[in-house]
Formats: C-alpha cells, sequence, structure tokens
C-alpha cells in the first residue's frame, strides 16, 4: 500500500509540474499548448547531447532550461500571436500547435532515432528500504524534492511578486488586464516562457527515472491535461491536486490490474471528470457572467 | 500495375475515412480525435466476425457497421454534452478507452471472438478473408479493388448529394451558430445524432475494406497517430465540401510515394513525411485555414 503510494505521489508530481505548466498558459490565453509536448520531448536529448559534450550537469540543466523556455517563447511569437491577430479559433490554434509537435518530434526522429533511452548510464544502486513497507530509489526522492521545490517557487512568483500579480491578473480577465495599460504580449511571452522551463525541467526528471523517446512527451502533456481538468481551473492549487491524484490512480491501477491499462484508466477518470463535475474537482461554484468573462 | 492498384486501393479507403470525419469536422463543426476508434472498431467487428465466426463478407461488413453505430452512441452523448475544447477532450478520452480495450482484452487461452479473448490484444488479428458476393471473389486484387471503386464511387455520389441537401444545410447552419438553430425550434441532438451516425458508418465502410485488403488488423489502427494522420488529411484537404477529404486523402498516399525518390533509409522517410504534414498545416492554418480545397475555416 505505501509502496504504491510513493510510486504514484513520484509519477503525480511530476504530472502536476507538467499541469501547472500547461495550465501558466491555457489561463492567460485559452491556448491549448500541444506543443509544450515537443518542448518536452526535445529537452532531454539536447541535456543528453550536452552530457555527451562533457557540459558540467548544473551548466547543461540551465541550458536546457533556457533552451526550452526560449523555444515556447518562439512559438508564441511565430504561431500563436499572429493566429490570434487573424482572429483565429481555438480549433485552429489547437491544430497548428499539434502540427507544430509533429514537425519537432519528428525532427529529433529523425536526428536521434526512435528507441527509448535513460539519461543515466547506470541502474540507480542506491536505495532506501524500510522491511515490509517500502522502496525509494534516488532518483524518485529527487523527482519529489526537485518537483516539490519547483513548485514553491513558482507559488512565490504568483502570489508574493508584482509579476505573479499581473499573471494571475492576466489569467482572471485578459482584456480589463489590457484596457489598464499592460502589455498583453510581454506577460504572455513570460507565460510561454516559464511554461516551456516547467515542461523541460520535468520531461528531464521522467527522463532520469523511465527513460525518453521522441513521443513521450505528447503521452506526459495530455495527461497533464486531464491532470488540470480533474483539479480545476485554478492556476496552482487545482492542477497540482489532480496530477497527484491522477498520479495514485495509475500507480493503484498498475498493482491492481495491468500497467497496459493505465492510459485508459486515466482518460476514463477523465470521462467521468467531464460528466459529473466539468469544471473539475476543485472549483468553486461561479455565477454565469463570471465564467463567461 | 499492381502497384498502381495498391495506391488506388489505399486512396479510396483513406477517402472515404476523410469523407467521414468531414461530415463531423466540416460539417458539424465537431473536432473530433475518435474517428480511427471507430474505424478500428468497423475493422476488428469485421475480422472477428469473419475469422472467429466463418460469417461471409456481406454479413461481417452489416454487422461491423451496426457495432459502430452503437459505438458512436458514446461519440454522441459528448457531442449533446460537450463543446469546443470540452469535446475534443471527451473523443481523447473515448479514443484512449477504445485502444485500451483493443489491447488488453486478450486472453490466450480463449478462443478469439469470445468474452475472455474479443480482440487478441496486441498480435491482431490475421488471415482475415478479403470475402466474396455471389459469384464474384474479391480475393484477388483486381477485383478487390473494383469493388473498393464501386463502394468508393457510390459514397461519393451520395455524399454529394447529402451535401447540396437542406440537411446539410441545417447541420452547417448549427455549425454557425447553434443557438440561433435551437432557437428557431431545430432539434441540435437529432442532428448531431445524424451526422456522428453518417460519419461513424463511412468509417466502418473504410475500417472494412482496410481490414479485408490487409488480411491482418491490430491496435496501431486504432492510434493516436492514426487519429492525428485521419484529422490532418481532413485539414489538409479542406473541409465543408466534397472534394476536401479527396484532395487530403491524395496528399497522404501520393507524398510517401514522392519522399522515396530522395533516397532516405526507410524510417527516415517516414518521419519526413510526417514532419511535411506538420509543416504544411502550421502554414495552412496562417495562410487558408480552410485547406487546400475546402470551403469552411477552422474559425
Amino acid at each position: 500500500m505505501m509502496q504504491v503510494f510513493v510510486n504514484g505521489l513520484s509519477q503525480g508530481l511530476v504530472l502536476a509540474l507538467l499541469a501547472v505548466a500547461f495550465q501558466l498558459v491555457y489561463l492567460p490565453t485559452r491556448i491549448f499548448f500541444v506543443a509544450m509536448a515537443a518542448v518536452a520531448s526535445l529537452a532531454p536529448y539536447v541535456f543528453a547531447w550536452m552530457q555527451h559534450l562533457s557540459v558540467p550537469i548544473w551548466a547543461a540543466l540551465i541550458l536546457v532550461l533556457v533552451l526550452s523556455g526560449t523555444l515556447s517563447m518562439a512559438m508564441e511569437r511565430l504561431n500563436h500571436r499572429p493566429l490570434d491577430a487573424r482572429g483565429a479559433s481555438a480549433g485552429a490554434h489547437l491544430v497548428s500547435s499539434l502540427a507544430i509537435y509533429l514537425v519537432v518530434v519528428q525532427c529529433i526522429a529523425i536526428w536521434q532515432g526512435g528507441e527509448t533511452r535513460t539519461l543515466l548510464s547506470d541502474p540507480d544502486p542506491i536505495t532506501w528500504k524500510w522491511p515490509g513497507m517500502m522502496v525509494m530509489t534516488r532518483g524518485q526522492v529527487v523527482s519529489m524534492a526537485c518537483v516539490i521545490t519547483t513548485l514553491c517557487v513558482v507559488a512565490l512568483l504568483l502570489y508574493r511578486t508584482a509579476l505573479g500579480l499581473k499573471l494571475r491578473a492576466l489569467s482572471a480577465n485578459p482584456v480589463e488586464f489590457m484596457l489598464r495599460g499592460n502589455d498583453v504580449h510581454a506577460f504572455r511571452m513570460l507565460a510561454f516562457f516559464v511554461s516551456g522551463v516547467l515542461a523541460s525541467g520535468s520531461a528531464i526528471l521522467v527522463g532520469l527515472e523511465s527513460g525518453y523517446e521522441p513521443h513521450a512527451g505528447l503521452k506526459w502533456t495530455l495527461l497533464a491535461v486531464v491532470a488540470v481538468i480533474l483539479g480545476g481551473r485554478s492556476l496552482l492549487i487545482g492542477p497540482i491536486v489532480g496530477g497527484i491524484l491522477l498520479g495514485l490512480v495509475r500507480e493503484q491501477v498498475t498493482w491492481s490490474f495491468s500497467a497496459s491499462l493505465q492510459d485508459a484508466a486515466s482518460f476514463a477518470l477523465l470521462a467521468l471528470v467531464l460528466v459529473l463535475r466539468p469544471r473539475g474537482l476543485l472549483a468553486r461554484d461561479q455565477r454565469v457572467d463570471a465564467l463567461t468573462a | 500495375m499492381s502497384y498502381l492498384i495498391h495506391l488506388l486501393v489505399y486512396f479510396e479507403i483513406f477517402a472515404l475515412l476523410a469523407i467521414g470525419l468531414n461530415v463531423l469536422v466540416g460539417f458539424a463543426g465537431m473536432l473530433s480525435l475518435a474517428h480511427a476508434a471507430l474505424f478500428a472498431i468497423g475493422g476488428y467487428a469485421y475480422a472477428i466476425s469473419t475469422v472467429g465466426y466463418g460469417l461471409p463478407f456481406p454479413a461481417a461488413a452489416a454487422i461491423a457497421i451496426t457495432v459502430c453505430l452503437v459505438a458512436a452512441a458514446v461519440v454522441t452523448l459528448a457531442a449533446w454534452r460537450f463543446r469546443g475544447d470540452q469535446f475534443v477532450l471527451a473523443t481523447l478520452a473515448i479514443h484512449a478507452m477504445v485502444y485500451g480495450a483493443l489491447v488488453n482484452w486478450f486472453d490466450a487461452g480463449a478462443p478469439l471472438g469470445t468474452a475472455r479473448n474479443m480482440t487478441n490484444g496486441s498480435l491482431g488479428i490475421s488471415g482475415i478473408p478479403r470475402g466474396s458476393l455471389f459469384w464474384l471473389d474479391f480475393g484477388p486484387t483486381p477485383w478487390f479493388a473494383m469493388l473498393c471503386s464501386v463502394v468508393f464511387g457510390l459514397i461519393v455520389w451520395a455524399m454529394t448529394l447529402i451535401a447540396r441537401s437542406p440537411w446539410a444545410r441545417l447541420v452547417k447552419a448549427m455549425r454557425d451558430d447553434e443557438l440561433v438553430l435551437r432557437g428557431l425550434a431545430k432539434s441540435t441532438r437529432l442532428l448531431k445524432l445524424q451526422a456522428v451516425c453518417l460519419s461513424s458508418t463511412l468509417a466502418a465502410v473504410a475500417g472494412v475494406l482496410f481490414t479485408a485488403y490487409q488480411g491482418y488488423i491490430d491496435p496501431a489502427a486504432a492510434s493516436l497517430d492514426e487519429a492525428f494522420l485521419v484529422l490532418s488529411m481532413v485539414l489538409l484537404g479542406g473541409t465543408g465540401n466534397v472534394r476536401g477529404p479527396l484532395v487530403g486523402a491524395a496528399v497522404i498516399v501520393c507524398l510517401p510515394e514522392a519522399v522515396r525518390f530522395i533516397g532516405l533509409p526507410d524510417v527516415a522517410r517516414a518521419n519526413l513525411v510526417l514532419a511535411i504534414y506538420g509543416l504544411a498545416l502550421v502554414l495552412l492554418m496562417h495562410v487558408r485555414p480552410q485547406g487546400l480545397a475546402g470551403s469552411y475555416r477552422l474559425s
């Protein structure tokens, strides 16, 4: 039981980080940033390539995070902003985002091939054992610690800084935010940058623990979307709770039935939430005019 | 010559699939990711009927269409309940559950088509016959190609008539402004049901032809890549009319053949083709959102 909880928590926290990354773009822009999956797919490959060039780990990590954030910003500047200027629908944004994902992932596959790889050359030999209860690998502990730290930093940024206040204002009402003289484009770029950084960070954590391959980014991004729907429309707490819950459910399904049923169970949970509580588990009842604002 | 016949068969099958999805995307304005799942359900139903129960071609095809229509009821419920992004997510959930069922509904100790082993899991179903109708045996490829061409011709003709019908105008009106249509006392639920049924019937027909032609089917027919490929076909070629999906299917079939002459390894060639689809889609969304030959802009 404890083992299931620990494994689920480890997976769920990574999902939570990715869900926050998705939500950071979705709330201010209402764009289904599927291309975030491309950023998540690319990050471990670039990280591994820098390892191959003997770049120190800390420098490689910073470079990958910055490059990923920059790539996200480029997607906003070159794709989504021109579509917005043309008055394109959410469907057009979704399709173009998906198409960008296709292009990037296929380029990765041509560059590096499609086989699954790991960022660790050897299995992690250091484990913590609580006899009769659970086993934790170093990778799991590092992953959980990194995610919790990152989420705390993001929470501080969003709720204790003027920058975060403006980002939340943009998420709440983009039109009024613009009418008050704020630069909507600059804050959208910031949202995309932070989203790219968080997505690449979570992808590297997944790569360290369970490996990476070109199509892994989309699977994790779609699960992040499920987590966002599960948790609700808040900027931070909804995706976190949704991610952790989803991780626990997936791990329980693996233990009780089969690992191949994880995805079906995740989307069955999504269907259930969409039918019973479409605003999410943590969403509060709101006036209709507040919802449509 | 046989190679050209092979290309023609694939073009006709993919065109039927694209025309089916176009009914949902282009006519009804519902972006669906469950179409590949319906295609696979049709193919599996045909495979199980023929291999598992030895049914003849007409009966197996009818069963496949019926099973697809029943499965489409789930998509209909999603269409009634959700709109926009939520509908896309709901169809993605349906797709994931269908794929999970196709992969996991398997027991090595049970015969195919039984409650314990309906789909044969990741192994797929092989030895699927092409079937026959009266004195016509569709085993030889030219005869099967003729069957495909007749079915394709009939369906394109029927869809051309449907596209000009009052029903199509109602569905397009629903796409443009559902609220106004409901205010005019039109039943949008019934329209959505009809659109989904038509779409799933075409998906089932395409699934039957594809499975019969290949002689084999596995869960990859319902993978997310296939769902994106079908959607790309429709969006590339164009939505809102009958010729758009035909153009999209032609691009999907012909582009890999054109890339063949570049001289890349097989795997890299497949990746390059998909990258070109993606690039074309991005450019189209910016320059021509209605697709190469469509009439409805995705907006």
